[in-house]
């Protein structure tokens, strides 16, 4: 075989073996070196490369992004944030049809800007949210299926670990795809709060509910002391950044910080909570950062292989336009969302597509916006959308299936295609705001 | 399952769960050492002079002190879709399969081991350091020495895996501390 042949086939064989449940990292790491091994037929070349990633990949000064963001998230979570920030906008929101819903929207776009993960406002809005929607009549799979959509602008609102790692693939700054991330996150939300409100008026249905008139108003000072907290985090840390004030692992640091104080300050945080939350960050790193590290022998692999110039070659001789090279990868991005976890996805596509990208002088920090949204529909979507497993796992109510959450989940993720199409045929969204 | 093998389980588990808890002291020690940073430098405008080193090391022991752990808990990120559906109706293959996966991934931590074991022993010898002389430097060997000791713990911890007759996995994760853990 030629190393392409060989290159191709391993790429095939980490989809199988993945799906099949292999640790991801560990397949990309035995199958990398496996076809190292055979392209060279050189032992000691393969396990010169593994040394290598392993030895040094670890060691990229920005990855302390990675625990200090997620430490930030999981303190402001127990802290209560998340559900101080609902209760404001179901005030807001209280006499809308769908109200309900779109407060859930708004909370988790603020949310999201303390917090880098979608599991993280799946499991917190489940429990929040859901409950008070069905008590108000809400049709269940309208209320799971706003949950899982809106928890999904935890991972494109900043601070995001999905657009941390594709910074490191793509070698772009961090600091950059976070501000990058801002505009493309807001219209999200505001695409779905758009959606509910025509859900609400066309097909009621689905949506079903009463309007909360007997909710109360809340006064100035309850609403300041939900929401300050969370403002003063998001101007700290996204402020800081962009000012260039402090970069992006200070900020991390400042936030986690803060949120700490917050915590403690409105006695939040018992030891027992604290320990937790650091024991989950060092997992979430460790997961994290290992599975980086088996990316980089994987790339390296890639390289060896010459298969991204071949793809590049291959499109460029078969006359692709910009429109079909898009198309086949946001197809290519849902397809392998309904497989993969988003950072799997941007780990082994973007090293394919860079070369590819890269000569047609496009921005890789769009880019870098255009993959994670792509691969986060697949969140969404069966079988493996680990937001709706979540949602599902967190609400443990027998009168709520799986199907369920999937069947509401999907309108938010044809939404999400409509802004993902808007995003790329308009770049400046996604890369005004650097300039 | 034998006595020994239960023995030698409980005693790699126990190691994994002690440098877990180093590890997460780590990361309240990074938290703590860019705070400190930022104030020093931003308001007394005087720099911890080795910040970036000492955050590279630290990174370096939060992940390998950690991964033990999160492979001796199984949440090392796969997508596990496939296995949930396939037990609920094949259990016994659903088994073999994860035997298999356990046994792969073994492998592939010892060639880590086997692979930076020489680099470790080279930098003990020639005490090379990184990070900018007359600055701040550290020495090279501790960072390998931890991910050497870390990868042979996590062959010994997926190797009693495959060992054990059956190991029970939920089929979905929560984050930790959630009720259903």
């Amino acid at each position: 075989m030629t190393p392409v042949e060989i290159g191709i086939a391993s790429v095939i064989a980490i989809v199988l073996l993945v799906y099949l449940g292999l640790y991801i990292p560990i397949a990309l790491g035995v199958v990398s070196f496996v076809s190292i091994w055979l392209m060279r037929d050189n032992f000691d070349l393969a396990m010169n490369l593994v040394k290598i990633a392993v030895g040094d990949s670890v060691m990229e000064y920005t990855f302390a992004t990675v625990p200090l963001f997620t430490f930030m998230g999981l303190v402001v979570s127990k802290a209560g944030l998340g559900a101080d920030i609902y209760e404001v906008m179901n005030s807001g929101f209280r006499k809308v049809k769908g109200g309900i819903g779109m407060a859930t929207v708004g909370a988790n776009a603020v949310f999201a800007a303390v917090t880098g993960s979608s599991i993280a406002s799946a499991s917190v809005f489940s429990k929040v949210s859901v409950p008070q929607m069905l008590s108000y009549d809400y049709n269940p799979r309208f209320a799971v299926g706003v949950v899982a959509g809106s928890s999904v602008l935890g991972m494109i609102i900043p601070p995001s670990a999905m657009l941390i790692i594709y910074s490191f693939v793509a070698e772009q700054s961090v600091g950059e795809m976070f501000l990058a991330g801002v505009v493309p996150g807001i219209m999200l939300a505001i695409a779905y709060v758009i959606a509910i409100w025509a859900m609400g008026r066309f097909t009621p249905g689905f949506v079903g509910g009463r309007s909360g008139e007997d909710m109360e108003w809340m006064t100035p000072g309850e609403i300041a002391g939900k929401t300050l907290p969370t403002l003063l985090l998001i101007v700290a840390v996204l402020g800081g950044i962009y000012t260039g004030w402090l970069t992006p692992v200070e900020a991390g640091a400042t936030g986690a910080l803060l949120g700490l104080i917050i915590a403690a300050a409105r006695g939040r945080m018992t030891l027992k909570t604290f320990w937790q939350a650091l024991l989950e960050t060092g997992h979430i790193t460790a997961a994290i950062l290992f599975l980086i590290t088996a990316a980089s022998i994987y790339s390296r692999m890639l390289g060896l292989a010459g298969l991204p110039n071949e793809l590049s070659d291959l499109l460029n001789g078969s006359n692709f336009g910009f429109f079909w090279i898009m198309f086949v990868y946001v197809l290519l991005m849902i397809f392998l969302g309904t497989l993969l976890d988003t950072a799997s996805i941007i780990l082994i596509v973007v090293p394919l597509f860079l070369p590819l990208v890269e000569p047609m002088g496009l921005s890789l920090v769009w880019f870098g916006i255009i993959t994670v949204v792509g691969a986060e529909i697949g969140l969404l979507t069966p079988p493996l959308g680990i937001s709706c497993f979540v949602i599902k796992a967190t609400l443990d109510d027998d009168r709520i299936k799986l199907k369920d959450v999937f069947i509401g989940a999907f309108p938010f993720a044809v939404v999400m295609l409509i802004v993902l199409i808007l995003l790329i045929r308009f770049p400046s969204l996604s890369t005004a705001i650097l300039n | 399952m034998s006595p020994f093998i239960n023995f030698l389980s409980a005693t790699t588990n126990g190691i994994a769960i002690l440098a877990n808890a180093v590890g997460t002291l780590v990361v309240l020690g990074l938290v703590l050492l860019v705070n400190y940073d930022v104030v020093a430098r931003g308001f007394f405008n005087s720099p911890f002079l080795g910040a970036v080193e000492v955050v590279q090391f630290s990174m370096v022991l939060i992940v390998f002190l950690q991964l033990p752990d999160v492979c001796r808990v199984n949440r090392l990120t796969r997508s596990d879709g496939f296995l949930t559906v396939l037990g609920t109706k094949y259990p016994e293959t659903a088994n073999i399969l994860r035997h298999v996966i356990n046994g792969i991934s073994a492998a592939f931590m010892a060639v880590i081991a086997v692979a930076i074991w020489p680099e470790f022993v080279k930098m003990f010898e020639t005490k090379d350091f990184f990070g900018v002389p007359g600055v701040f430097t550290a020495p090279w060997w501790p960072v390998k020495l931890t991910i050497f000791v870390s990868a042979a713990l996590c062959t010994a911890i997926f190797a009693l895996k495959v060992l054990k007759a059956r190991e029970d996995v939920p089929p979905v994760r929560l984050p930790e501390g959630e009720d259903s853990r």
